[in-house]
């Protein structure tokens, strides 16, 4: 077996809530709680959760774009949470994001060519402007962006073309790995399905290994080798792609795929509708975080945190009743 | 056949920009809605979609002057017909809110943020139906019971910031049902959730359509909450409805080029792994540069040309019930045909 190009063991990201005139700590909001997982060169692994699960923060934090409170996160075998500056630049040759809101994600006043090219000036490659240049031209026809639009600002392109261009500057510096966090949320339907075929192409041509995060499952199984469910800062359940969608083994992951709409009048699936909100992140249920809005809890569930155990080849749950789904 | 409760006809807007053009946002649509029916209104951004709803409410004039014309005949409930088009500023007012209420895609900017959701419940059903502030408190609570909230007497004094997005939004319908209206918009009321809540408001939907036989106009962009919804549905493109039939026709026999494509490049979790979406080159064009002739053929992959960019194509029945505009639907063979 090769060895992982990343490797994250019980990391954490807790947030203090500090209250009072002399402000103390009163408490912590647990965004990411004791979450590992490792990824395999030119691998997709997919985090799928709703708003508030942490996919976001976990994503993140494995960049250190935020510190993670404690825990590893190893990096083709060198501690990324250690490094200094100099070696976080090094690192970050390697390793990239793609934001969620290509209306957010882009400097408004530089043109597209500077904004890819900026990663190229920070990272000292292509010093020569020529060459850096026809670097640029390259990473646009790459992601089928016109070399008319090189000196067009962000708010002359589309929804679409932005979110090109904001992959061309992560892949500026040829990384290995790539954070893509929500890259087709806020695109249309008929550009949706663009975008997910461009990064399948790229993933392939670059050698690729993505962390693409998602709140929709379906997207997600069209992109991902593996997939992770998270809910409350916690993985509930990681697999292969298939296994996680036709078998799923965790009551929120069975939940998760019967809330999807399905566009075909036809088929009518038993719906699992969960009751009531994901709970606050501030104060988690105790024993499993999802037994609360669980129809399979029992009073066990209230006592016992449930961790990850094998369920199939390659295929993990955290629950403690092997019954169920 | 029952009449029906809501009649458009030739409905448009048009924008003017500052630049002196014009923008027709929505043009030529028609399209009739019976009570306790829903009919899904589906498209990209830019379609006109959401116009098309703001229109009916008489709400395009507040941010931009736009010029409606065409008709929408309403059955009130007094029994008498009256086009909301026609109508002034004023008498819109008697009819906003009281007979047809509209629930948008983010509840917490269409929610005031310093009055209680009580007051903000309160507020339609005492300007609409004159009861007393206590009756109309009481009101309030009965329906936010009956919308699934618990503890509806804690959620009545708390500020729209101290609930949350599904939350919210149940608030939002309570304030849209409050007056018992015989049409409802939703505009996008789920895009801002998460699936599993956009699975609670989905069924709360229904239910609350069982039960008072209002009909919906769903306003969405996703063809998956379409299927779950809707009786009807027409998809539009470019301000102008493009195709248009009971859902499972238009989901399984599409015969406008537009529709099936969308649909054929749709994520979805019934459909094989890993195979490459068929996606649609191109953009959405922009409402105030539509291309001529039919405004999809610079994306359509059955396009001819002298044909489909010569003139626009119109809406042309291809079975009962069932409308496309296409000039060449007749030869392009249905799907699974």
């Amino acid at each position: 077996m090769t060895p992982s190009l990343l490797k994250v063991r019980n990391l954490r990201k807790w947030y203090e809530i500090r209250r009072g005139v002399f402000p103390r700590v009163v408490g912590h909001v647990k965004a990411v709680d004791d979450v590992s997982f490792d990824l395999q060169p030119n691998e997709v692994l997919g985090l799928a959760g709703e708003s508030g699960s942490g996919k976001t923060t976990i994503g993140r934090s494995v960049l250190r774009l935020i510190e993670a409170s404690s825990g590893s996160i190893a990096f083709k075998g060198e501690d990324v949470t250690r490094l200094d500056a100099n070696g976080l630049r090094r690192f970050r040759r390697q390793a990239q994001i793609v934001f969620q809101d290509p209306y957010s994600s882009l400097d408004p006043r530089m043109t597209v060519e500077q904004i890819v090219a900026e990663p190229l000036r920070v990272q000292g490659i292509a010093p020569d402007p020529q060459a850096r240049r026809r670097r640029v031209e390259s990473l646009l026809e790459s992601v089928s962006i016109s070399r008319q639009l090189l000196m067009r600002r962000p708010r002359e392109l589309s929804g679409g073309q932005r979110q090109r261009v904001g992959i061309a500057r992560a892949l500026a510096v040829d990384p290995e790995f790539i954070v893509a966090d929500e890259p087709v949320a806020s695109l249309d339907v008929s550009i949706q399905a663009q975008v997910i075929n461009l990064l399948q192409d790229l993933k392939a041509q670059f050698h690729l290994s993505l962390l693409f995060i998602s709140h929709d499952i379906a997207v997600m199984r069209h992109v991902a080798d593996r997939i992770a469910v998270v809910y409350l800062g916690k993985i509930m359940e990681i697999g292969p792609a298939r296994a996680i969608c036709e078998a799923p083994r965790h009551p929120y992951t069975e939940a998760l795929l019967s809330a999807v709409p399905n566009p075909d009048p036809r088929q009518r699936r038993q719906r699992i509708v969960l009751q009531g909100d994901i709970p606050s992140p501030a104060n988690p249920p105790s024993g499993c975080v999802f037994r609360t809005r669980c129809r399979y809890a029992i009073a066990e569930c209230a006592q016992t945190e449930p961790q990850l155990q094998s369920t199939g080849p390659d295929h993990y749950k955290a629950c403690l009743r092997d019954d169920v789904p | 056949m029952k009449s029906p409760l809501l009649e458009v006809s030739d409905l448009a807007v048009r924008f003017s920009t500052r630049g002196g053009g014009v923008v027709d946002a929505v043009s030529d649509v028609s399209f009739d809605l019976a009570p306790g029916e829903t009919v899904a209104l589906v498209g990209e951004s830019g379609s006109g979609k959401s116009t098309l709803g703001l229109a009916l409410m008489g709400l395009t004039g507040v941010t931009r002057p736009g010029s409606v014309s065409g008709a929408a005949t309403l059955s009130l409930k007094n029994g008498t017909r009256q086009d909301m088009m026609k109508l002034s500023d004023r008498a819109m007012q008697a009819i906003r809110g009281n007979e047809v209420a509209m629930i948008f895609q983010e509840p917490m900017s269409s929610l005031n943020p310093v009055h209680t959701v009580g007051w903000q419940i309160c507020e339609a059903v005492t300007c609409h139906q004159g009861i007393s502030s206590s009756a109309a408190a009481a009101s309030a609570l009965e329906l936010l019971g009956k919308l699934g909230i618990p503890d509806p007497g804690r959620c009545l004094h708390a500020y729209p910031h101290q609930l949350s997005g599904g939350m919210r939004q149940r608030v939002m319908i309570a304030i849209a049902l409050s007056c018992q209206p015989s049409l409802l918009i939703a505009d996008e009321p789920t895009t801002a959730l998460d699936v599993t809540v956009q699975a609670q408001i989905l069924e709360l939907l229904k239910h609350v359509q069982e039960e008072t036989g209002m009909a919906i106009l769903f306003i969405t962009h996703n063809f998956g909450v379409v299927a779950e919804v809707a009786q009807r549905t027409m998809v539009m493109y470019a301000g102008r409805v493009v195709e248009a039939g009971p859902v499972g026709d238009v989901f399984h026999a599409p015969r406008m080029p537009y529709t099936r494509a969308l649909l054929e490049s749709l994520p979805r979790l019934d459909r094989g792994f890993a195979t490459r979406l068929p996606a649609i080159p191109g953009q959405v064009p922009s409402p105030s540069a539509l291309p001529p002739g039919c405004a999809f053929h610079p994306r359509c992959r059955h396009a001819v040309p002298g044909r489909c960019d010569d003139r626009l194509p119109t809406l042309e029945a291809c079975s009962n019930d069932h409308l496309v505009r296409c000039v060449r639907w007749s030869e392009l063979a249905a799907p699974g045909s």
